[in-house]
Protein backbone atom coordinates (compact mmCIF):
# COMPACT_ATOMS: atom_id res chain seq x y z
CA UNK A 1 0.00 0.00 0.00
CA UNK A 2 1.56 3.30 -1.07
CA UNK A 3 1.37 5.58 1.85
CA UNK A 4 0.12 9.83 0.95
CA UNK A 5 3.01 12.17 0.62
CA UNK A 6 3.95 14.13 3.82
CA UNK A 7 2.97 17.77 3.01
CA UNK A 8 6.39 20.16 2.97
CA UNK A 9 7.28 21.59 5.73
CA UNK A 10 9.31 24.33 4.18
CA UNK A 11 7.07 27.18 5.42
CA UNK A 12 7.67 26.45 8.82
CA UNK A 13 11.49 25.56 8.52
CA UNK A 14 11.53 29.58 7.09
CA UNK A 15 12.79 31.81 9.16
CA UNK A 16 9.94 34.29 10.11
CA UNK A 17 9.83 37.28 7.96
CA UNK A 18 9.94 40.72 9.74
CA UNK A 19 6.70 42.19 10.52
CA UNK A 20 6.36 45.59 9.65
CA UNK A 21 5.37 46.97 13.00
CA UNK A 22 5.08 50.63 11.15
CA UNK A 23 2.24 49.64 9.25
CA UNK A 24 0.12 49.48 12.84
CA UNK A 25 -1.80 52.96 13.81
CA UNK A 26 -1.91 54.24 16.62
CA UNK A 27 -5.28 54.88 18.36
CA UNK A 28 -6.31 58.71 17.18
CA UNK A 29 -7.81 59.64 20.73
CA UNK A 30 -6.74 62.85 21.70
CA UNK A 31 -5.50 63.61 24.93
CA UNK A 32 -7.98 65.83 25.93
CA UNK A 33 -10.46 62.99 26.01
CA UNK A 34 -8.30 59.96 27.01
CA UNK A 35 -7.87 61.71 30.32
CA UNK A 36 -11.82 62.52 30.46
CA UNK A 37 -11.98 58.61 29.15
CA UNK A 38 -9.64 57.82 32.45
CA UNK A 39 -11.48 59.83 34.44
CA UNK A 40 -14.84 58.38 33.81
CA UNK A 41 -13.07 54.85 33.98
CA UNK A 42 -11.11 55.98 36.77
CA UNK A 43 -14.61 56.86 38.89
CA UNK A 44 -16.28 53.06 37.66
CA UNK A 45 -12.85 51.24 39.16
CA UNK A 46 -12.23 53.09 41.55
CA UNK A 47 -8.71 54.10 39.94
CA UNK A 48 -6.10 55.65 42.06
CA UNK A 49 -3.38 58.00 40.55
CA UNK A 50 0.02 56.99 41.02
CA UNK A 51 3.37 58.87 41.02
CA UNK A 52 1.76 61.98 41.90
CA UNK A 53 4.23 64.13 43.67
CA UNK A 54 3.39 63.62 47.20
CA UNK A 55 2.27 67.35 48.83
CA UNK A 56 5.25 68.79 51.24
CA UNK A 57 4.54 68.17 54.85
CA UNK A 58 3.05 70.34 56.81
CA UNK A 59 5.75 72.27 59.01
CA UNK A 60 8.11 72.74 55.72
CA UNK A 61 5.08 74.73 54.09
CA UNK A 62 6.07 78.15 54.06
CA UNK A 63 3.46 80.56 56.07
CA UNK A 64 1.80 82.80 53.85
CA UNK A 65 0.60 86.01 55.59
CA UNK A 66 -3.80 85.33 56.16
CA UNK A 67 -5.34 87.52 54.05
CA UNK A 68 -8.65 88.68 54.73
CA UNK A 69 -11.49 86.59 53.12
CA UNK A 70 -13.41 88.61 50.29
CA UNK A 71 -17.08 88.45 51.00
CA UNK A 72 -18.39 85.33 47.45
CA UNK A 73 -21.73 86.01 45.72
CA UNK A 74 -23.36 82.81 44.12
CA UNK A 75 -23.71 83.50 40.25
CA UNK A 76 -26.00 80.63 37.94
CA UNK A 77 -25.50 81.31 34.70
CA UNK A 78 -26.79 78.45 31.65
CA UNK A 79 -24.12 78.11 28.56
CA UNK A 80 -24.72 76.09 25.53
CA UNK A 81 -23.90 72.25 26.29
CA UNK A 82 -21.03 72.51 23.57
CA UNK A 83 -19.68 75.24 25.74
CA UNK A 84 -19.79 73.24 29.02
CA UNK A 85 -18.41 70.80 27.77
CA UNK A 86 -15.48 72.72 25.97
CA UNK A 87 -14.74 73.46 30.08
CA UNK A 88 -14.69 70.32 31.25
CA UNK A 89 -12.49 69.23 29.20
CA UNK A 90 -10.49 72.04 29.34
CA UNK A 91 -10.62 71.62 33.08
CA UNK A 92 -9.43 68.26 33.16
CA UNK A 93 -6.48 68.71 30.90
CA UNK A 94 -5.47 72.22 33.18
CA UNK A 95 -6.60 70.27 36.38
CA UNK A 96 -8.56 73.41 37.24
CA UNK A 97 -12.32 74.30 37.59
CA UNK A 98 -14.93 75.43 35.60
CA UNK A 99 -15.22 78.46 37.35
CA UNK A 100 -11.62 79.16 37.21
CA UNK A 101 -11.52 78.98 33.62
CA UNK A 102 -14.48 81.27 33.65
CA UNK A 103 -13.39 83.69 36.27
CA UNK A 104 -10.08 83.69 34.38
CA UNK A 105 -11.84 85.08 31.02
CA UNK A 106 -13.79 87.35 32.71
CA UNK A 107 -10.05 88.92 33.96
CA UNK A 108 -8.87 88.50 30.79
CA UNK A 109 -11.70 90.48 29.13
CA UNK A 110 -10.96 93.84 31.56
CA UNK A 111 -13.48 93.24 34.64
CA UNK A 112 -11.48 93.55 38.55
CA UNK A 113 -10.86 90.12 39.99
CA UNK A 114 -7.53 90.49 42.34
CA UNK A 115 -5.16 87.37 41.27
CA UNK A 116 -5.44 86.26 44.80
CA UNK A 117 -8.81 85.35 44.18
CA UNK A 118 -8.59 83.32 41.05
CA UNK A 119 -7.87 80.01 42.87
CA UNK A 120 -7.45 77.22 40.40
CA UNK A 121 -9.39 74.36 42.47
CA UNK A 122 -10.89 75.91 46.02
CA UNK A 123 -11.01 71.89 46.72
CA UNK A 124 -7.37 71.57 46.93
CA UNK A 125 -7.00 74.34 49.44
CA UNK A 126 -9.52 72.66 51.64
CA UNK A 127 -7.86 69.15 51.67
CA UNK A 128 -4.42 71.24 53.41
CA UNK B 1 4.78 51.28 15.25
CA UNK B 2 3.20 48.99 17.77
CA UNK B 3 1.86 49.68 20.76
CA UNK B 4 1.81 46.78 23.60
CA UNK B 5 0.98 47.65 27.13
CA UNK B 6 1.71 45.40 29.78
CA UNK B 7 -0.95 45.28 32.01
CA UNK B 8 -2.76 43.34 34.84
CA UNK B 9 -4.48 44.60 38.51
CA UNK B 10 -2.31 42.16 40.16
CA UNK B 11 1.23 42.98 41.13
CA UNK B 12 3.92 40.29 41.40
CA UNK B 13 2.57 38.33 38.20
CA UNK B 14 5.74 38.78 35.88
CA UNK B 15 4.74 42.43 34.01
CA UNK B 16 8.16 43.77 34.33
CA UNK B 17 9.91 40.38 33.88
CA UNK B 18 7.65 40.06 30.45
CA UNK B 19 8.46 43.46 29.68
CA UNK B 20 12.39 42.84 29.07
CA UNK B 21 12.09 40.00 27.53
CA UNK B 22 9.76 40.93 25.27
CA UNK B 23 11.86 44.04 24.72
CA UNK B 24 15.23 42.22 24.49
CA UNK B 25 14.37 39.95 22.34
CA UNK B 26 12.84 42.00 19.82
CA UNK B 27 15.96 44.01 19.94
CA UNK B 28 17.92 40.92 18.83
CA UNK B 29 15.62 40.66 16.00
CA UNK B 30 16.25 43.86 14.52
CA UNK B 31 13.56 45.34 15.50
CA UNK B 32 14.35 49.35 17.59
CA UNK B 33 11.69 49.11 20.99
CA UNK B 34 11.48 51.57 23.89
CA UNK B 35 10.57 50.20 27.38
CA UNK B 36 8.83 52.55 28.82
CA UNK B 37 9.30 51.94 33.13
CA UNK B 38 5.60 53.21 34.71
CA UNK B 39 5.79 51.20 37.43
CA UNK B 40 6.64 53.12 40.87
CA UNK B 41 9.25 50.28 41.68
CA UNK B 42 11.25 50.96 38.77
CA UNK B 43 12.46 47.60 38.67
CA UNK B 44 13.17 47.62 34.57
CA UNK B 45 14.80 50.86 34.86
CA UNK B 46 17.12 49.34 37.22
CA UNK B 47 17.77 46.52 34.22
CA UNK B 48 18.20 49.53 32.05
CA UNK B 49 21.01 50.54 33.74
CA UNK B 50 23.13 47.43 33.72
CA UNK B 51 21.88 45.65 30.25
CA UNK B 52 24.05 46.05 27.20
CA UNK B 53 21.85 45.89 24.33
CA UNK B 54 21.58 47.55 20.76
CA UNK B 55 18.05 48.40 19.44
CA UNK B 56 16.47 48.68 23.30
CA UNK B 57 16.04 52.11 25.07
CA UNK B 58 14.55 51.82 28.66
CA UNK B 59 12.57 54.83 29.51
CA UNK B 60 12.49 55.54 33.62
CA UNK B 61 10.12 57.24 35.73
CA UNK B 62 6.88 57.66 33.27
CA UNK B 63 3.97 59.31 35.17
CA UNK B 64 0.53 59.75 35.25
CA UNK B 65 1.02 63.25 34.29
CA UNK B 66 4.00 62.37 31.07
CA UNK B 67 2.39 59.20 30.17
CA UNK B 68 1.15 59.92 26.96
CA UNK B 69 3.60 62.40 26.12
CA UNK B 70 6.44 59.54 26.35
CA UNK B 71 4.48 57.00 24.43
CA UNK B 72 3.89 59.17 20.99
CA UNK B 73 7.65 60.20 21.58
CA UNK B 74 8.94 56.66 21.56
CA UNK B 75 6.76 55.76 19.24
CA UNK B 76 8.02 57.76 16.56
CA UNK B 77 11.58 56.33 16.83
CA UNK B 78 10.82 53.11 17.00
CA UNK B 79 9.62 49.97 15.91
CA UNK B 80 7.87 49.42 19.11
CA UNK B 81 7.04 50.81 22.33
CA UNK B 82 6.50 48.38 25.51
CA UNK B 83 4.77 50.36 28.33
CA UNK B 84 5.72 48.05 31.62
CA UNK B 85 2.22 49.58 34.05
CA UNK B 86 2.32 49.49 37.77
CA UNK B 87 0.13 46.61 39.68
CA UNK B 88 -3.58 48.22 40.97
CA UNK B 89 -5.85 49.94 38.75
CA UNK B 90 -4.77 53.55 37.72
CA UNK B 91 -5.46 56.27 36.12
CA UNK B 92 -1.87 56.05 34.43
CA UNK B 93 -2.75 52.43 33.22
CA UNK B 94 -6.31 53.74 32.09
CA UNK B 95 -4.20 56.42 30.17
CA UNK B 96 -2.13 53.84 28.20
CA UNK B 97 -4.49 50.91 27.47
CA UNK B 98 -6.51 53.80 25.53
CA UNK B 99 -3.47 54.42 23.22
CA UNK B 100 -2.66 50.65 23.02
CA UNK B 101 -2.66 48.64 20.13
CA UNK B 102 -2.62 45.43 22.01
CA UNK B 103 -2.19 44.40 26.08
CA UNK B 104 -0.63 41.33 27.24
CA UNK B 105 -2.02 40.34 30.75
CA UNK B 106 0.35 38.37 32.48
CA UNK B 107 -1.52 35.72 35.23
CA UNK B 108 -0.55 33.13 37.65
CA UNK B 109 -2.87 30.02 37.62
CA UNK B 110 -3.96 30.96 40.96
CA UNK B 111 -7.67 32.29 41.53
CA UNK B 112 -6.58 35.63 42.90
CA UNK B 113 -4.56 36.38 39.80
CA UNK B 114 -6.96 35.14 37.36
CA UNK B 115 -9.65 37.56 39.03
CA UNK B 116 -7.47 40.97 38.80
CA UNK B 117 -6.89 39.76 35.10
CA UNK B 118 -10.31 39.47 34.20
CA UNK B 119 -10.91 42.59 36.21
CA UNK B 120 -8.08 43.80 33.53
CA UNK B 121 -9.80 42.66 30.51
CA UNK B 122 -13.00 44.31 31.76
CA UNK B 123 -11.11 47.64 31.73
CA UNK B 124 -9.39 46.99 28.71
CA UNK B 125 -13.22 46.65 26.70
CA UNK B 126 -14.56 49.94 28.77
CA UNK B 127 -11.41 51.63 27.91
CA UNK B 128 -12.03 50.30 24.04
CA UNK B 129 -15.63 51.43 24.13
CA UNK B 130 -14.92 54.68 25.45
CA UNK B 131 -12.26 55.29 23.27
CA UNK B 132 -13.97 53.91 20.24
CA UNK B 133 -10.88 52.24 18.96
CA UNK B 134 -10.40 48.11 18.67
CA UNK B 135 -7.68 47.45 21.69
CA UNK B 136 -6.36 43.44 20.79
CA UNK B 137 -5.87 41.91 24.12
CA UNK B 138 -4.70 38.66 25.52
CA UNK B 139 -3.65 36.69 28.69
CA UNK B 140 -0.82 34.70 29.02
CA UNK B 141 0.30 32.51 31.82
CA UNK B 142 3.50 33.53 33.34
CA UNK B 143 5.81 31.82 36.27
CA UNK B 144 4.39 28.12 34.66
CA UNK B 145 6.42 25.38 36.86
CA UNK B 146 8.15 22.90 34.48
CA UNK B 147 6.82 19.19 33.99
CA UNK B 148 4.19 19.65 37.00
CA UNK B 149 0.84 21.49 36.86
CA UNK B 150 -0.92 20.63 40.32
CA UNK B 151 -4.78 20.20 40.62
CA UNK B 152 -6.01 24.05 41.57
CA UNK B 153 -3.98 25.35 38.92
CA UNK B 154 -5.32 23.10 36.60
CA UNK B 155 -8.61 24.21 37.66
CA UNK B 156 -8.21 27.64 37.56
CA UNK B 157 -6.25 27.63 33.55
CA UNK B 158 -9.36 25.64 32.42
CA UNK B 159 -11.90 27.70 34.35
CA UNK B 160 -10.40 30.96 32.32
CA UNK B 161 -9.85 28.84 29.33
CA UNK B 162 -13.63 27.93 29.27
CA UNK B 163 -14.65 31.57 29.44
CA UNK B 164 -13.46 32.63 25.39
CA UNK B 165 -11.40 34.71 26.60
CA UNK B 166 -8.15 35.35 24.52
CA UNK B 167 -4.85 33.21 25.61
CA UNK B 168 -1.53 32.90 24.47
CA UNK B 169 -0.78 29.41 23.56
CA UNK B 170 2.99 29.91 24.78
CA UNK B 171 3.18 29.65 28.54
CA UNK B 172 6.06 31.68 30.60
CA UNK B 173 7.80 29.24 32.67
CA UNK B 174 9.29 29.90 35.80
CA UNK B 175 13.14 29.67 35.36
CA UNK B 176 15.57 30.95 37.25
CA UNK B 177 17.10 32.81 34.66
CA UNK B 178 14.59 35.15 34.61
CA UNK B 179 14.97 35.87 38.22
CA UNK B 180 18.85 36.02 36.94
CA UNK B 181 18.98 38.95 34.01
CA UNK B 182 17.70 41.62 36.69
CA UNK B 183 20.89 41.20 38.98
CA UNK B 184 23.51 40.34 35.49
CA UNK B 185 21.46 42.45 33.49
CA UNK B 186 21.50 40.12 30.47
CA UNK B 187 18.89 38.11 29.24
CA UNK B 188 19.01 34.52 29.12
CA UNK B 189 19.79 35.09 25.31
CA UNK B 190 22.54 36.96 25.81
CA UNK B 191 23.62 34.36 28.17
CA UNK B 192 23.18 30.82 26.67
CA UNK B 193 20.74 31.32 23.16
CA UNK B 194 20.00 27.19 23.11
CA UNK B 195 19.00 27.41 26.96
CA UNK B 196 15.26 26.29 28.44
CA UNK B 197 14.70 30.16 28.89
CA UNK B 198 15.71 31.56 25.54
CA UNK B 199 13.62 29.15 24.02
CA UNK B 200 10.69 29.88 25.85
CA UNK B 201 11.16 33.80 25.09
CA UNK B 202 11.55 33.23 21.46
CA UNK B 203 8.54 31.17 21.00
CA UNK B 204 6.96 33.91 23.22
CA UNK B 205 7.93 36.35 21.24
CA UNK B 206 6.83 34.24 17.84
CA UNK B 207 3.23 34.36 19.38
CA UNK B 208 2.95 37.71 19.87
CA UNK B 209 4.35 38.73 16.83
CA UNK B 210 1.99 36.45 14.57
CA UNK B 211 -0.56 38.64 16.55
CA UNK B 212 0.27 41.95 15.72
CA UNK B 213 1.40 40.68 12.03
CA UNK B 214 -2.75 40.61 11.71
CA UNK B 215 -2.99 44.03 13.25
CA UNK B 216 -0.45 45.05 10.63
CA UNK B 217 -2.12 43.25 8.02
CA UNK B 218 -5.38 44.84 8.88
CA UNK B 219 -4.18 48.19 9.27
Amino acid sequence: MNKAALPSIGDELAPRKRVDLKSIKSADVDDAEVTENSRKLGTEWGAQTSLTPTPEPEAERPKVAERPKVPLASLRIEVPDYLDRELALKAVDQRVTKQYLVMKALQAAGYKLDDADLVEDKRKQKKR
Amino acid sequence: MALLSVASAKGGCGKTTLSILLGAELAMEGYTVALLDCDLNQHAAAFGKKMILKGLKIVPSVTEQNVLAEMRNAESENDMVIIDLPGGSSTLALKALQRSNFVIVPCQASLPDVKDAVKTMEQIADAEDLSRVKIARSLIWTRVLPGFESRSAKHVREGIEGTGLPVFGIQQRELAAFREMHVTGRVPRQVDPKSAAAENVTAITSELLGKLEKLAVAA
